[in-house]
């Protein structure tokens, strides 16, 4: 009878060690919650949080000859430039970070600094002597709409230009202002596909393009990563911390040129052009093989490497213009970048 | 015949060993993360229970851990480990029953907002360890806002969490 009571007393704990093996058809998500989808793709390259990185473009030729607006009052220059480098930071605030709305803001600054062998006055001297520079500050909204489709929007405003805090001051007004607006679908846990339209200056020029997004997880080894015609690669895992991707990016951006204490970037426009308002339109194409990997759980570095292809380095007048006065036709370095990364959750 | 100490126990046990189950119970504020949660992916059940000292935990602190996996079995069919974790030791370990969650302490009822915070949630995707934080608003009790982070709570990510209750 004892051995019948202890049986009977250990009866709750016995069903508590049933409780233990779980039974997902016994259970139910409470009815007032609705399930969104996510952002994640699993496998996909982590987002970066913070990341400081310096890139570096070996030395190469440099022509500049006259464009069609400049057309007869230029006598082709060739020189060369030592080095092309600069520091990048980007920084990626989650503001909202839910499953009904995540909004990123990120605030970016990037240094261009050339290095030329026989300053040529009207473009190596002018950059030689003031570094490109670009200030960024950016939202990414991604917003689910069921379980299933997302939009996703990124607004930008990136100050672009010789600007040295000193004898030249950036100019607010000459903000450039990129958006994107994309529909999205998420087939399932390693799969997501966007389309929509962008207003970009990744071609150096303002253009309204349409843009595509897919990421793709095939298995634990091999991925894609497409924002076209931004960047794409082809991503090997060889484990969640370290990865490789080849691939491309298209950089680019239209720069507002200023001379030193509002003087004419060069002396050679100064009789001919009818404003002192120029702009570099410069487009370039990195091809790349880029390697990620952990330091730490959260610190990360990267390390690329490849080819700067110059598609468009052309200055032109600021207001309504769409001939180059001068066009710039670089060979094809060899360049490197070195960063460290805080990486997101 | 059955000794009175018996008779007593039959009847008083089943009420100390039963568990809340259903959002619907009168929990204190400090234990209504207890209970089962699935994340926004739908990937997986984190289990939220109080420390248990026979398991080396702080009874006074809350513990999450995987008690479900929509994919239990990798490619080869073999239940899925921890293949991510630095450790080698611990890469055979099954992903069920992982304890994912640790150190989860109440912090405070602000209003209807109820807070637990000084955790920790392991990340079986990447093997990565994060400061985690969770809070659940009492008019809602079956969705928890999740917070892993690094350091400070701005460099992190909030995911849903949603109650699973009894059919």
């Amino acid at each position: 009878m004892k051995r019948i009571v202890f049986l009977l007393l250990m009866c709750p704990f016995i069903l508590q060690a049933q409780e233990d093996e779980f039974d997902m058809s016994a259970f139910e998500e409470a009815s007032d919650a609705k399930t969104y989808v996510n952002n994640k793709v699993l496998g996909l390259s982590p987002t970066k949080l913070l990341d400081l990185s310096f890139d570096y473009a070996g030395s190469n030729t440099w022509e500049t000859m006259a464009g069609d607006a400049f057309s007869g009052n230029y006598n082709t220059n060739e020189s060369t430039f030592n080095r092309n480098s600069g520091f990048r930071l980007n920084t990626n605030y989650p503001i909202i970070s839910n499953n009904r709305l995540i909004v990123n803001a990120y605030l970016n600054y990037w240094e261009s600094r050339y290095n030329t062998e026989s300053a040529q006055p009207e473009v190596g001297q002018l950059l030689g002597n003031n570094p490109l520079r670009t200030t960024t500050l950016g939202a990414l909204i991604f917003k689910p709409l069921n379980d299933r489709n997302f939009l996703l929007f990124q607004v930008e405003g990136a100050m672009n230009g010789n600007y040295n805090f000193g004898s030249i001051s950036p100019e607010l007004d000459k903000t450039k202002l990129s958006i994107a607006a994309l529909y999205g679908w998420k087939s399932d846990d390693y799969t997501n596909i966007a389309i929509g339209m962008s207003r970009t200056y990744r071609g150096g020029r303002l253009l309204y393009i349409p843009a595509f997004m897919m990421n793709k997880t095939f298995n634990e080894k091999w991925g894609l990563e497409l924002l076209l015609p931004a960047r794409a690669a082809v991503r090997r895992n060889f484990s969640p911390k370290s990865f490789l991707m080849l691939g491309y990016e298209l950089e680019g951006q239209s720069y507002h040129l200023q001379g030193e204490d509002g003087n004419s970037i060069s002396p050679v426009f100064a009789s001919n052009a009818t404003s002192n308002e120029w702009e570099l339109r410069k487009s370039e194409i990195r091809a790349r093989i880029s390697w990620d990997k952990s330091i730490t759980d959260f610190i990360w570095f990267n390390v690329q490497a490849g080819a700067v292809v110059t598609y468009r380095m052309d200055i032109e007048q600021s207001a309504g213009a769409s001939d180059a006065w001068l066009s710039n036709s670089l060979g094809i370095p060899f360049y490197f970048r070195f960063g460290i990364q805080l990486v997101s959750p | 015949m059955i000794k009175p100490i018996y008779i007593l126990l039959l009847v008083l046990v089943p009420f100390f060993s039963s568990t809340p189950e259903s959002s619907d119970q009168k929990v204190a504020d400090k234990d209504l993360i207890v209970g089962n949660w699935k994340p926004s992916n739908g990937r997986s059940v984190v289990q939220i229970y109080k420390g248990k000292p026979a398991n080396g935990e702080d009874p006074s602190k809350y513990y999450g851990k995987i008690v479900w996996l929509l994919e239990p079995n990798d490619e080869d069919g073999n239940p899925r480990t921890d293949i991510n974790n630095d450790d080698d030791d611990l890469q055979s370990k099954p992903l069920k029953g992982l304890v994912m969650v640790k150190d989860m302490e109440f912090e405070e009822v602000d209003g209807k907002i109820v807070t637990w915070e000084g955790g920790t949630i392991y990340d079986p995707n990447n093997g990565s360890t994060y400061d985690f934080e969770a809070e659940i608003n009492k008019k809602n009790q079956n969705v928890m806002e999740g917070r892993g982070y690094i350091g400070f709570t701005l460099f992190g990510r909030t995911d849903t969490w949603t109650r699973l209750v009894k059919k």
